[in-house]
């Protein structure tokens, strides 16, 4: 059942909310979270997030790659906010020449190639436990293998991770 | 000095272990590990520091997390009764920033140490939980430090736009951003171009040289740092100092291998044996 109505406080640090349309959909997604592991309840979402979706699941923030994956697959519509702060993901990257490699950063992920080949030769940052597993899964593969092995990222270093690859085949795209 | 994280690895228990590092060799206990970036990558560097040193040992408590996070919960569970015996330095690194678990262990560990060192996933979950001033050394890179400057960020993926913008031309800026809004500890190592050594929000000291621009793309150089640090500190050589001598072993040591930005850190963590011999001539 869901918790909508629960009054008790509890600490709300590093959550998430994901706001959806009707109690309809918050059950549905609440089972489906539930169903892959993931530890959501029923609440209200503040009034600065209400904007058009009135009822909300707190998640765990830095779940929110895993958690966008499961969701992404059903039809329903939903939206993720941080609850502390107003900002969205970072979307901004910045890309350094060093040789004959490209850099690019997404603020704490750095992921190199080289551009002739289209090969990860590098990732450095983060401090969620995916980033060494997908770090070695990511280097020597191409930029087009790395989107695949992304899909095994959960956290919101991941989520960077996943900026800095679409930006580096953006780059490789506009050759 | 106890090193405690996840390693991504299939390993549904908590093991807790001795560190060694022969040839490319990395065990934790009867554990062989491959080095990466990560906590691999730091205990390894560790290692290096000690076997030039002698006398102490390097434990680390580790379980398995590719991300899913149960590793960490799992972690986090046997900290909470764990009997770890008093230590010089406790480091957590790589794990999920799950901040009411991470706020059930803390206390326990700070009462176990002197020096309380945090990078990587506890380190977002310290400021995240508003408990940066309860360790003692942060090691964040600039992008981390826009993370601790923002004042309501739980994780650097939040960082409002203007502090990325700005963190590789403004580090002063920032470092004085987080260090009134709370979120850092008495002493930082800031990595970056040039390593900053930072006392209660100001600048004591500067490591520029020697100058290897590829491995700022070399994953596991920042751990390498923080690996070498902690086992300076857990030699006793005052906080100031070990900073400044990690900045220059682990440039030195990256100088030595002779890196490219498709170099793997394992080749810089093994040249950290003649590093240290250099900055002590």
């Amino acid at each position: 059942m869901l918790g909508f109505l629960k009054k008790k406080k509890k600490e709300l640090t590093g959550k998430g909310l994901i706001l959806v349309e009707n109690v309809a959909n918050a059950m549905a997604i609440e089972r489906l979270l539930k169903e892959h592991g993931f530890q959501v309840r029923g609440v209200a979402p503040p009034l600065h997030l209400r904007k058009g979706f009135d009822l909300a699941l707190e998640c765990e923030l830095v779940e929110q790659m895993a958690i966008e994956r499961v969701l992404n697959k059903t039809k329903i519509p939903y939206e993720i906010a941080a609850l502390t702060t107003e900002e969205r993901p970072q979307e901004l990257t910045k890309v350094k020449q060093l040789g004959e490699y490209i850099l690019i950063r997404a603020v704490n992920m750095k992921l190199a190639f080289d551009p002739k080949t289209g090969k990860i030769v590098n990732v450095s940052g983060g401090g969620c436990p995916d980033v060494p597993f997908l770090a070695q899964n990511l280097v020597g593969k191409t930029l087009a293998e790395a989107k695949k092995i992304m899909e095994e990222g959960y956290s919101l270093c991941a989520y960077m991770l996943n900026k800095a690859v679409y930006k580096a085949l953006k780059l490789m795209d506009q050759k | 000095m106890l090193v405690i994280g996840t390693v991504p690895i299939s390993l549904d228990e908590v093991i807790v272990g001795e560190v060694s590092f022969e040839g490319e060799k990395l065990k934790v206990g009867s554990l062989t590990l491959p080095v990466n970036l990560g906590v691999t990558a730091l205990i390894a560097a560790s290692s290096q520091v000690l076997k030039v040193t002698k006398g102490l040992t390097l434990k680390a408590i580790l379980t398995g997390d590719k991300g899913e996070g149960k590793g960490t919960k799992r972690l986090f569970q046997y900290l909470k009764t764990a009997n770890i015996s008093p230590q010089k330095v406790i480091c957590g690194h790589y794990m999920m920033p799950y901040v009411d678990e991470f706020k059930g262990v803390f206390p326990h560990l700070r009462k176990r140490t002197k020096w309380m060192v945090a990078d990587a996933g506890v380190m977002y979950a310290a400021k995240a939980a508003g408990m940066a001033k309860e360790f003692d050394v942060f090691t964040p890179d600039v992008g981390e430090l826009a993370f601790l400057a923002d004042e309501k960020a739980t994780h650097p993926a939040y960082v409002k736009r203007i502090l990325f913008e700005m963190d590789t031309q403004d580090v002063i800026s920032l470092i004085k951003k987080a260090y009134v809004a709370q979120n850092i500890p008495r002493y930082l190592l800031v990595k970056g171009k040039e390593d900053l050594i930072v006392e209660n929000g100001k600048i004591v000291a500067s490591v520029a040289e020697p100058t290897v621009e590829a491995m700022e793309a070399i994953g596991g150089t920042g751990d390498s740092l923080v690996g070498i640090l902690i086992a300076l500190l857990a030699l006793g050589i005052p906080v100031r100092q070990a900073m400044i001598m990690a900045a220059r072993i682990n440039r030195l040591a990256g100088k030595l291998a002779c890196p490219t930005p498709a170099t793997s850190i394992t080749e810089i963590i093994l040249a950290i044996s003649e590093a240290i011999k250099e900055v002590l001539k």
